[in-house]
């Protein structure tokens, strides 16, 4: 036995255990910050710092100090920093792995302070990066109306016109066939061959008759000269109906090059023109970046947090959470854990109850956060949360209640309602358009939002009323009488009701916005945006006929040269015709004097 | 390291027993190829240090099979989340999971329970393995290598001098 034990190993175990434990004991605090930032900042995508961590043992709680979590999209903000953290743990259950926290108080909550250095992490999470992409990020595509109206002279130099393309493309065409005309003309039997023809008739008429054989052979030779006639007549006639199509093919274009000044001149005004549309659509244009922007960040901030709302498992061999093993992949593990029924079921993570106090510019909101967790289907309960303040700086009260339903994840269902009284806006710039800026001098504002989500499917309602508002549009640069009347209809609003509707899915979801602003800048100013485009119309008009009037002379002039053939051809037709009937009478009297 | 080495060569043609060796290796085979924060690698350290093994083999082989882990662990995750997954176990390893002790071990883990299976399966025949390489060698290939030039060379090498020097503590 003593050549198999070594007895005093048990001496030199024992003091390499307590040496770890005093180990753990000095360095566990910085582990525990250490674990947090790495953590953290995979799920965020951005850093997340923190000052302190202490862990104490009686009773055993944490305590966090200066919680910072950068803002993903803005490195050098914080999304939000939070003073201290102070929570209790249920050490027994530590001991099953469990982290359960009694409760939980955060102090010091504030949004979107400045940091002293980036927050950006080299490589951001997957799943961050597919938020960002998608099309959800989409900005609106609409613009501040165009007020100043263009000069006419700079839009033909820039636009290719289209008339003066056909026109051009026509002259080349009526000259070719010019030519090939000229060229047929050459070919056919003209004024040679019908003196030619008169002097086979005159010969066959002078010649002697003086038996039956040479009447015969003069009628026979009358015939041949007939049918010859008649043969170059055809030819004529046929040339000439080719022609009178040709002629018509030609006259449409001519048509059609005669009106396309005035198709430019239609399509310059579609492009150039004013639109009541951008007017319509006014409250789209002014609140639909800011408001796009904040769903997007929301949603975002939604996917970062949503695996401490349900944990990403798969259940093996049957459906989850039906006591089935369930496999889980810890974040930023290699390894998947695999979980198995409880005999008593507790989630690995809760936090049951966590106080918090935020501090806004306008005051402090306090409010509080039930449960916790990612495992809501071993709890049975939703994680739900009320915040609340009353008599805040610029800021009446506000008052936020939601519930987060995951129990079952694949029928989750998450709610929000938010209600905003007499929150004070000042100084906020609506749009910063050169002819147009819009600043929200002044307004009191009540909000009543109400958002759910089903599974992926998104239902927002908001509704903005604004009252006591004071719009401050200042002249901007070169401002049209249109701008001018919208300007001076902004600033007589005192009352305003805003709409905001968001549907679809979190990955495509449809943003729409109204306001009484559309419906009043609609009817002030549709009359003098009819008269400013029925102007520039006609400005453009004037300048395209003459801008195309040299070439389209030409082609009318090259059009009478082609016309000159119809003459040429008609002329030969009728010598022809009286040649063929004096032939034929020559003929027809020729065997009369027979008999 | 030379020194390290050297204790091993020295143990290795020393008159120490051989298991005192393979027991060392083996044991440092579990230690080095499961996760080093384990639960059951303070029983390991324990026996390490509680029975008489040649504890230089015992640390040699700890840095070679944790750096042999690494390359493994693929396979480890593979035989973990199959043993942890099958249907006929899931009775034994819920019982398991149940209790405080287990949980601490994070058995529940497919690299944890991968690694230890493989390790504990491996333990047995790598043990009468090197008891009988160990014992071939002493018998056949040692009187050999000492008559061999080459060992003849290294008996004036810095290495054989710190095989000379080093005392013969685990033996």
């Amino acid at each position: 036995m003593k050549k198999l034990i070594r007895w005093h190993g048990l001496t030199v175990f024992l003091t390499i255990a307590t040496f770890l434990a005093i180990l753990w004991f000095f360095f566990v605090d910085g582990l525990i910050e250490r674990t947090i930032e790495k953590t953290g900042s995979r799920i965020v995508g951005a850093r997340v710092d923190l000052d302190a961590a202490d862990l104490s043992f009686f009773p055993a709680g944490l305590t966090l100090a200066g919680l910072q979590v950068t803002d993903p999209d803005k490195p050098m903000t914080n999304a939000v920093d939070i003073e201290r953290i102070v929570l209790s743990l249920d050490p027994l259950n530590l001991l099953h792995r469990k982290v359960i926290i009694e409760e939980m108080s955060l102090e010091g909550v504030r949004f979107g302070a400045v940091r002293k250095a980036s927050g950006a992490i080299a490589r951001r999470p997957a799943a961050d990066r597919n938020v960002m992409k998608g099309p959800a990020h989409k900005k609106p595509e609409l613009k501040l109306p165009v007020f100043q109206a263009p000069d006419v002279r700079e839009i033909l130099e820039k636009e290719e016109l289209q008339s003066l393309k056909l026109i051009e493309s026509l002259s080349i065409d009526i000259l070719t066939e010019r030519k090939n005309w000229r060229k047929r003309l050459e070919d056919l039997p003209g004024e040679a061959k019908f003196d030619q023809y008169n002097r086979r008739l005159e010969k066959l008429g002078s010649s002697k008759k003086d038996s039956l054989a040479t009447i015969l052979g003069g009628a026979g030779e009358f015939k041949s000269v007939v049918e010859d006639i008649s043969r170059d007549l055809d030819t004529i006639r046929k040339t000439r109906k080719e022609f009178d199509d040709a002629w018509l093919s030609l006259t449409k274009r001519v048509d059609q090059a005669r009106k396309a000044p005035l198709e430019d001149a239609r399509r310059l005004k579609a492009k150039y023109g004013f639109s009541a549309r951008g007017v319509e659509k006014m409250s789209q244009i002014l609140f639909g970046p800011k408001v796009s922007e904040t769903v997007h960040k929301a949603i975002a901030w939604y996917e970062r947090l949503r695996p401490f709302l349900e944990r990403a498992g798969e259940a093996r061999g049957g459906e989850k959470g039906k006591g089935r093993p369930e496999v889980v992949k810890p974040i930023g593990a290699r390894s998947v854990d695999v979980r198995f029924k409880e005999h008593t079921p507790l989630p690995d993570f809760l936090i049951s109850l966590a106080n918090a106090s935020l501090r806004l510019r306008a005051g402090d909101i306090k409010g509080k956060i039930e449960n916790i967790t990612p495992d809501q289907d071993i709890l049975g309960i939703p994680t739900t949360f009320a915040f609340s303040g009353d008599n805040l700086k610029g800021l009446k009260s506000v008052e936020l209640k939601g519930k987060l339903n995951h129990i079952d994840p694949s029928k989750s269902k998450d709610a929000a309602n938010l209600q905003v009284r007499g929150y004070r806006v000042e100084g906020l710039a609506l749009s910063e358009n050169e002819e147009l800026p819009i600043v929200l001098e002044r307004a009191l504002v009540d909000l009543k939002l109400r958002a759910s989500l089903s599974g992926d499917a998104i239902n927002a309602n908001l509704l903005g009323d604004f009252h006591s508002v004071r719009i401050s549009s200042p002249p901007g640069k070169n401002v049209s009488s249109i701008a001018s009347s919208v300007s001076r209809l902004l600033s007589g609003i005192n009352k305003l009701g805003l709409k905001i509707v968001v549907s679809g899915t979190l990955e495509d979801y449809d943003l729409r916005l109204s306001s009484d602003l559309d419906r009043v800048l609609k009817n002030a100013i549709s009359k003098q945006v009819k008269e400013a485009t029925d102007r520039l119309e006609g400005e453009l008009e004037t300048a395209i006929a003459e801008k195309v009037r040299g070439p389209l002379g030409e082609v009318n002039m090259s059009l009478r040269v082609v016309d000159d053939i119809s003459a040429e051809l008609s002329r030969r037709i009728q010598e022809g015709t009286a040649l063929f009937d004096s032939a034929k009478g020559n003929a027809s009297g020729g065997l009369k004097s027979l008999f | 390291m030379l020194t390290v080495i050297a204790k091993i060569l020295k143990a290795l043609n020393s008159e120490s027993e051989p298991w005192q060796l393979s027991m060392a290796f083996c044991l440092s085979m579990i230690a080095g190829l499961t996760p080093l924060c384990s639960l059951h690698n303070l029983l390991i350290l324990l026996l390490a240090l509680l029975l008489r093994i040649n504890l230089s083999t015992f640390l040699l082989g700890l840095a070679f099979f944790t750096g042999m882990a690494y390359v493994l662990d693929p396979l480890f995750h593979w035989i973990g989340l199959t043993l942890l997954t099958a249907s006929p176990l899931t009775a034994l390893w819920t019982a398991l999971y149940n209790s405080a002790l287990w949980r601490i071990e994070r058995f529940n883990n497919s690299i944890v329970m991968g690694s230890l299976v493989f390790s504990l399966l491996l333990f047995a025949p790598l043990y009468l393995l090197l008891n009988e390489a160990i014992r071939r060698y002493r018998e056949h290939v040692l009187e050999w290598i000492h008559k061999t030039r080459i060992m003849k060379a290294f008996t004036t090498s810095k290495l054989y001098h710190a095989y000379q020097s080093v005392s013969g503590w685990g033996e």
